[in-house]
């Protein structure tokens, strides 16, 4: 374990891990942060600050734990300092992030909606009402077993079922439309040059 | 390496807690390294996580690595190691101590006396009779500042940790809400968090009672008393490791489970862990363990595990 902090000062090394760890530790960060550009800043500057500082750094376990775990952190030091907790219900039904972008995508997103809704009308009340809390007013679990009066355990149990309806009822045709969206807002970020 | 998958109800359960943001990096490791495992898993991860981001405004974009790398670059000059960490400590601890003797003078003449902590401090006090407490963040204790009765007696609201000196004929005892604690000398945690009030015992034995019933708690278990039906019971799987060395973890796990666990290279048992786990299954916490301290773990039978470098 101790090698692998001295091993660090290599750029070669630095590099290598950011290309093996990069990717998980996106999502990781995302799902915290639920923006992608935010979760790329954090994790890039998670390899920032292994760069700089690490000789004043430990890495006590493997430099894989060290990296979620200082995600993790970043991630919490940003929502602490940007307070980026948002309504994501209202920006759901409002569309708004999307109005700037073309009319077809517009379209494709109405559609995709309506079918989410429906999968999501699958889930028993009870456990959609705790999957609303999670996703759309943005409640941490340990808010949600508080304002039902459930355990934290039974909150996870519950998400966990809602997940797996979810999955089960979404059509393979939603994932296109997904997909077609992606493609969509990968398009319109190119330079215009490239048009 | 995941020996023993995780059901699918648990896996689940843990899935929707990583993409609902409230996994711990240990979790988003066990996903991680199980979605990783077989192309299976990669597929069902995929199809779950694509039905989780058909219902976000901002769905999760798989990032360009390659010009995220390009971006940072180039690096910057390294810092040079700054040493402020140790001086701060001392200072801090030469801080605490000032404001723990100020405390202690200004408190001495009071007969009961409170130790109330912030909500991110804890704070550790010397009882009348050198028994030590921490007290949690967020917590409260009051106690008597010469414990001169029959009884050495102590009010908690929140959670304290307890190591008690043994007094021959002289109990100690902690009110926690409508439960009490009775101990001769040991070390121990109370917690009331609500709905339960738990008494985790490391060393020595604890009895927990009210006006109707009691319940002994020996080393190593936890005993709770749930506040909607008065009732006391032993909570057998709560684990609170505290950058605990694999060796002491692995023998309160072996105890717990009734398992033998040994480490085929020996320098396992010196790796460090801090973690807590509240009734999860045996493989669930091996699986944290495993994939934070980068080991492997492999069952030989039933009662037999073997720990061994990756």
């Amino acid at each position: 374990m101790e090698r692998e902090s001295e091993l660090i000062n290599d750029h070669h090394l630095l590099e290598q891990y950011f290309h093996e760890y990069f990717e998980v530790l996106h999502r990781y960060a995302y799902t915290l942060l639920k923006d992608n550009d935010d979760a790329k800043d954090v994790v890039q500057s998670v390899f920032t600050q292994l760069w700089q500082k690490r000789e004043a750094l430990t890495i006590r376990q493997s430099a894989r734990a060290y990296l979620y775990a200082a995600t993790h952190n970043h991630c919490l030091n940003r929502i602490k300092s940007e307070k980026i907790r948002q309504n994501h219900h209202s920006r759901f039904t409002a569309n708004e992030d999307y109005t700037t972008t073309g009319e077809q995508e517009q379209l494709t997103l109405k559609d995709l909606k309506k079918e989410v809704l429906s999968a999501m009308d699958a889930i028993p009340e009870k456990c959609r009402e705790i999957f609303y809390k999670s996703r759309f007013e943005e409640k941490s679990y340990q808010e949600i077993a508080k304002e039902l009066g459930i355990s934290v355990k039974t909150v996870e149990a519950q998400m966990g079922k809602a997940l797996r309806i979810l999955r089960t009822t979404l059509s393979g045709k939603t994932y296109w439309l997904i997909i077609c969206c992606h493609l969509f807002t990968e398009i319109n970020k190119l330079p215009h040059s490239l048009w | 390496m995941v020996n023993r998958a995780l059901n699918m109800i648990e896996m689940d359960a843990l899935l929707s807690k990583y993409f609902s943001g409230e996994a711990t990096p240990e979790e988003a490791m066990i996903i991680d390294d199980w979605r990783m495992s077989k192309e299976e898993n990669e597929r069902e991860f995929s199809a779950l996580w694509n039905a989780w981001n058909a219902t976000s405004a901002k769905p999760h974009q798989q990032p360009d690595v390659p010009a995220a790398w390009q971006q940072m670059q180039p690096l910057a000059p390294r810092q040079k190691v700054k040493r402020i960490s140790r001086f701060t400590w001392i200072a801090a601890a030469g801080l605490l101590f000032c404001i723990a003797v100020a405390a202690a003078l200004l408190f001495q003449k009071e007969d009961l006396k409170t130790v109330a902590t912030t909500n991110n401090k804890t704070e550790k006090v010397i009882l009348p009779d050198s028994s030590v407490a921490i007290v949690g963040a967020g917590s409260s204790l009051s106690y008597s500042t010469s414990f001169t009765g029959k009884e050495r007696n102590v009010i908690l609201k929140g959670e304290a940790f307890f190591d008690v000196r043994p007094v021959a004929g002289k109990p100690f005892i902690v009110k926690a809400g409508l439960a009490k604690i009775k101990v001769l000398g040991t070390s121990f945690t109370v917690a009331d968090t609500g709905s339960v009030i738990t008494t985790r015992v490391y060393s020595g034995k604890v009895i927990m009672y009210n006006d109707k019933e009691s319940l002994t708690i020996l080393s190593e278990q936890t005993g709770s008393f749930r506040k909607d039906n008065q009732h006391f019971s032993l909570v057998p799987f709560v684990f609170h490791f505290e950058d605990e060395d694999m060796k002491s973890v692995a023998a309160s796990l072996a105890k717990a489970y009734h398992k033998k666990i040994f480490f085929k290279d020996p320098e396992i048992a010196s790796l460090r862990i801090s973690s807590n786990f509240d009734n999860k299954s045996l493989d669930y916490i091996l699986q944290v363990i495993a994939s934070t301290l980068n080991v492997n773990y492999t069952y030989s039978n039933e009662d037999e595990i073997y720990f061994e470098k990756n």
